[in-house]
């Protein structure tokens, strides 16, 4: 082992001592310090470095790619007798070589890091830079991994750097070029590391998988270099001993029935991932709600907590071929739908397959506008360690109607955390679940390790995992919900808001009053994460649940679900979307009131005032707009505050809600609405609000 | 030291590279001489257990160099005709290099000792890519002393010096041939001469000769002539009836000068029977399909 360790540093030293490795430093810094994103973030520190690593490692794990052939080939010529004819020189030489080119690249891009995690301080605490640079690794590891493997085989097999180091190229521009999604057994290269730490279903569990793939990948090809080199290389001629043998028989089983597993799941969950909204059909959706006299449901969910198998009832009002509104993936069948007319006007519909949560609905990636505007789709997601059922989930043949009735059958060794079921029994094995009439948004939330705890007092689910950070951010949430209860004078009730954290992507506000908040903390997408900007986001956060409730529109869904989906221009959204900074207006005024100590309103403001001629208050404040109207709008709202009565500006909050929440709210519906409600103008406000 | 037997190459379907060659390498400094493309480098690369032998037995120290050849890599070293040499490492960093690569321990004032033994402990830590040809085949001879070998193969190893550096790493050969057996593969006559009194001549892949250089000039002896001759047509002809080994031109007289040695057995008016040479017995020897039988009476007759 010391010999190994000797042979390492030694071929470590000659591998950054060659000065033509330093092209990769320098590319990686141009790259670094060219990106647009390295000067202008004003994103997290995870996100950010994520971004960045993304451009920097592209280019440079190929440019890597062919200096590390290079660099193998370095002892492989004829003109290496010396290192050849010595007795440690065997086929230790590729094990060390590869250690010696990963770690040298390693150190070769650790600066790129640093610079990221020094222009990180400056707007994260040390919490949101250790969960950067754990995305660097990430990032780094499979892709260098994998590259550096491949220099390896090139090298061993074409043995000349004119025929090794081109086909390291191209395969490698190749790899990185193609346009593929997670699933793909060859998307080496993975732009969204930062899914593995806050995605959370199917994006998470593909990136597992697709870099458990890779690793494992990598590994066998080495595996795999090894026993070729023992046989090729000038001195591997030796015979093989049995311990090695076994050894290297035993790993390289290992690796590769790991690679042909995480591959073929890949493959399987390619099919998840892969799927595209019927959007012809989810326009037509509200036909077919319409013409519903009633909807009844039985479901059955296996083992793995997948929606097995489903038997759909309905009675129409209307002559429909409902064959044209089934909602249901076609990808997800295990056997085509059966639709039969038991009477006239009812049918019903049976379906087998693995019905999940499809990709498209709540995942920003790789999604084209229209797709885009499908908006948030909350539906039944099922993993091994967590399970959701939303109301509106794509399980159901007709997802976007309410359904009257609603039986599900559950396997009892699924561990259910929360149910909103009227009833429930037990038989042979299995847990029925009833629900008659006005079905809750969620439905049942199980599998994964949560226990009952309390927040502030409150009745709450918490995951196991819960650290401190988590728990402080889960109850300024809990706070602000509250104190936008008391504000909107809605009555609340102990039980109902009872906080459930499940594993939405979003917080959502339950027609009965629960709150279900949203896993991942959108603070740690937060730039400069002082505690008025937690403050601020965390109310924002809870008024727009709050403020979906009433909303079936795809697009605004969509920007209130997904977080910074609405900050730039975005086709699937007006360009006069007042309605945001109108709602972020009221977490400035909830926090302030809540917590003046914390947030001062006033100072705020005046930084949206000065956002023109001061670029500094770009970063300064809590939120950014992409339209310097809606900055104004803000300073507007705050004005308008100051000349209306004590809680009267919260009740044309409410107002609004109840007539406009449905729909986007430009700037002359919101003028023309707080008119009405109060007396008072926006665009003539100095005259009728003189004292402002 | 070295001893082959029967041991024949052949690379792809037929190309013969060794030929049933024999040999018995004793310690000391031990000569292999012969052209290019011979089979030098071949034989050096299968006593080294850097390739297979196709039939045949090789055994170095003691040890057979297939079925033994972790023994026999503890107990060599190689100096190459060509090599590279991290140019980015000190000599003392490269020398630490080889003593890992040798499984041996880091040993400093050792490293000192062979840089000072090749001339080079004023250049110990400066980078090698800065290094001329002959520092560079200081550094690998010093490689090679590095781990205390038995037996070094030294592959054309003054091939590319300069004089002075030759001349210094002959002297360095004949000082190590005194501890240890070298086995010194070249087609430069005169590296044998200045290191070592024995040798074995190798062409086509076959041992051709084997003895004492001696031994090896006295199978020329008589056989070598110098002559002048008018240059022009009749310089043209003399050399298609003679193996001219070096010639000199006179331009006044319009002569050239020749040492030669006859094809046939008849001797050139006016030549001169001369001493022969290390050089001229090699050049003989594996030109002898052309010399021939004729070379062999003409020296009887003499």
């Amino acid at each position: 082992m010391m010999n190994y360790l000797r042979q390492f540093k030694l071929q470590l030293k000659i591998f950054l001592l060659e000065r033509i490795h330093w092209l990769i430093l320098v590319l990686a810094l141009v790259l670094l310090f060219t990106d647009i994103s390295f000067k202008n973030s004003n994103t997290f520190s995870p996100v950010y470095i994520n971004n960045l690593s993304r451009s920097v490692f592209q280019f440079t794990s190929i440019v890597y790619g062919v200096l590390a052939t290079r660099f193998f080939l370095m002892e492989v010529s004829k003109q290496s007798q010396i290192q050849w004819a010595r007795p440690s020189f065997r086929v230790n030489f590729i094990i060390v070589k590869f250690f010696a080119m990963f770690f040298g690249v390693l150190i070769l891009l650790l600066p790129t890091l640093v610079m990221m995690l020094i222009r990180g301080v400056s707007f994260n605490n040390l919490a949101g830079l250790f969960q950067g640079a754990s995305i660097w690794f990430y990032l780094f590891t499979s892709t260098f991994l994998f590259a550096t493997v491949l220099s390896i085989l090139s090298g061993l097999l074409l043995r000349k750097p004119a025929l090794a180091m081109p086909f390291t190229l191209i395969s490698l521009i190749w790899l990185a070029i193609r346009q593929t999604v997670w699933p793909d057994l060859f998307k080496y290269y993975v732009s969204e590391s930062f899914g593995l730490l806050f995605a959370y279903g199917p994006i998470r569990e593909t990136l597992q998988i697709n870099r458990g793939y890779f690793l494992m990948l990598s590994i066998s090809l080495l595996l795999l270099a090894i026993l070729i080199g023992h046989f090729i290389l000038p001195a591997n001629k030796g015979k093989l001993k049995l311990k090695n043998s076994i050894l290297w028989f035993s790993f390289f089983l290992f690796f590769i029935a790991g690679t042909i597993y995480l591959g073929s799941r890949l493959n399987y969950q390619g099919s998840f991932i892969v799927d595209q909204p019927d959007l012809e059909t989810l326009y037509k959706s509200n036909d077919v709600c319409d013409a519903l006299d009633s909807y009844e449901v039985v479901i059955e969910i296996n083992e793995h907590g997948y929606v097995e198998k489903g038997t759909a009832s309905v009675q129409l009002n209307t002559e429909l071929d409902i064959r044209e509104h089934l909602l249901l993936l076609p990808s997800l069948m295990d056997k085509p739908v059966t639709v039969e007319e038991t009477s006239p006007g009812t049918y019903s519909i049976g379906y087998e397959g693995e019905f999940i949560l499809p990709n498209y609905s709540y995942s920003n990636l790789f999604q084209d506008p229209e797709t885009s505007l499908v908006g948030f789709l909350p539906g039944g997601y099922i993993d091994p360690s967590r399970l959701l059922l939303l109301a509106h989930g794509q399980w159901h043949p007709f997802s976007k109607c309410d359904l009257t009735r609603l039986e599900l059958r559950i396997p009892e060794t699924i561990n259910i955390n929360y149910s909103s079921a009227d009833k429930n029994n037990n038989a042979n094995r299995v847990v029925n679940l009833y629900w008659d009439e006005n079905l809750p948004e969620v439905l049942i939330i199980g599998g994964a390790d949560y226990v009952e705890g309390d927040l502030n007092g409150q009745k709450a689910l918490l995951p196991e995992w819960l650290n401190s950070d988590y728990r402080s951010h889960y109850e300024l949430i809990q706070t602000k919900f509250s104190g936008l209860m008391k504000r909107v004078a809605l009555e609340t009730n102990e039980e109902q808001n009872t906080i459930i954290l499940p594993i939405v992507g979003s917080s959502v506000l339950d027609k009965n009053g629960t709150f279900f908040l949203r896993s991942t903390p959108f603070t740690m997408f937060l730039p400069d994460a002082t505690p008025s900007k937690l403050e601020i986001e965390a109310a924002l956060e809870v008024i727009q649940a709050w403020w979906s409730q009433g909303t079936d529109d795809p697009s605004l869904q969509n920007c209130l679900f997904k977080r910074f989906s609405c900050l730039q221009p975005t086709r699937s959204a007006p360009d006069d979307k007042s309605v945001m900074p109108f709602l972020y207006y009221f977490s400035l005024k909830l926090t302030s009131e809540q917590s003046p100590e914390t947030v001062d309103l006033e100072s705020i403001i005046q930084l949206y005032q000065t956002i023109d001629s001061d670029p500094a208050s770009i970063y300064a404040v809590p939120r950014m707009f992409d339209k310097d109207e809606e900055s104004e709008l803000i300073v507007k709202l705050f004005q308008l505050d100051r000349c209306l009565e004590d809680g009267e500006f919260w009740n044309v909050l409410v107002k609004l809600k109840e007539e406009k929440s449905n729909v986007w709210i430009d700037y002359v519906d919101l003028e023309s609405s707080i008119l009405q409600l109060t007396g008072y103008s926006l665009e003539r406000l100095e005259q009728q609000c003189p004292q402002n | 030291m070295i001893t082959t037997e029967g041991l024949n190459k052949i690379y792809g379907k037929d190309k013969q590279a060794l030929d049933d060659v024999d040999l018995h390498v004793p310690r000391g400094v031990y000569g292999l001489l012969g052209p290019n493309g011979a089979g030098k480098s071949t034989l050096i690369r299968i006593l080294t257990g850097t390739l297979k032998p196709t039939s045949g037995t090789a055994r170095v120290a003691g040890y057979d160099c297939v079925k033994g050849i972790d023994e026999v890599r503890k107990r060599i070293a190689v100096i190459p005709q060509e090599f590279s040499l991290y140019p980015n490492l000190t000599p003392i960093e490269f020398l630490e290099y080889m003593l890992i690569l040798s499984g041996k321990d880091i040993d400093r004032s050792l490293i000192m000792k062979r840089l000072y033994q090749v001339n080079l402990a004023d250049h110990a830590k400066k980078r090698m890519g800065s290094f001329s040809g002959g520092m560079k085949q200081r550094v690998a001879i010093a490689q090679a002393l590095i781990h205390e070998p038995q037996v070094i193969f030294a592959d054309e190893p003054t091939a590319g010096l300069d004089p002075e550096e030759r001349v210094r790493f002959r002297n360095l050969f004949s000082e190590i041939g005194l501890e240890k057996t070298v086995l010194l593969s070249t087609h430069i006559t005169e590296d044998i001469t200045a290191s070592t009194n024995m040798l074995s001549v190798l062409n086509h892949g076959k041992i051709i000769f084997s003895g004492s250089t001696r031994e090896l000039i006295n199978t020329a002896r008589g056989k070598v002539w110098s002559c002048r001759v008018k240059s022009g047509i009749e310089w043209e002809k003399f050399k298609s009836r003679n193996l001219v080994f070096s010639f000199t031109l006179d331009l006044d007289n319009e002569e050239v000068t020749a040492l030669f040695s006859p094809k046939t057995n008849e001797i050139e008016k006016g030549s001169e029977s001369l001493e022969p040479t290390l050089e001229y017995a090699y050049m003989l020897l594996i030109n002898r399909d052309e010399v021939g039988e004729a070379d062999d009476e003409l020296s009887q007759a003499i």
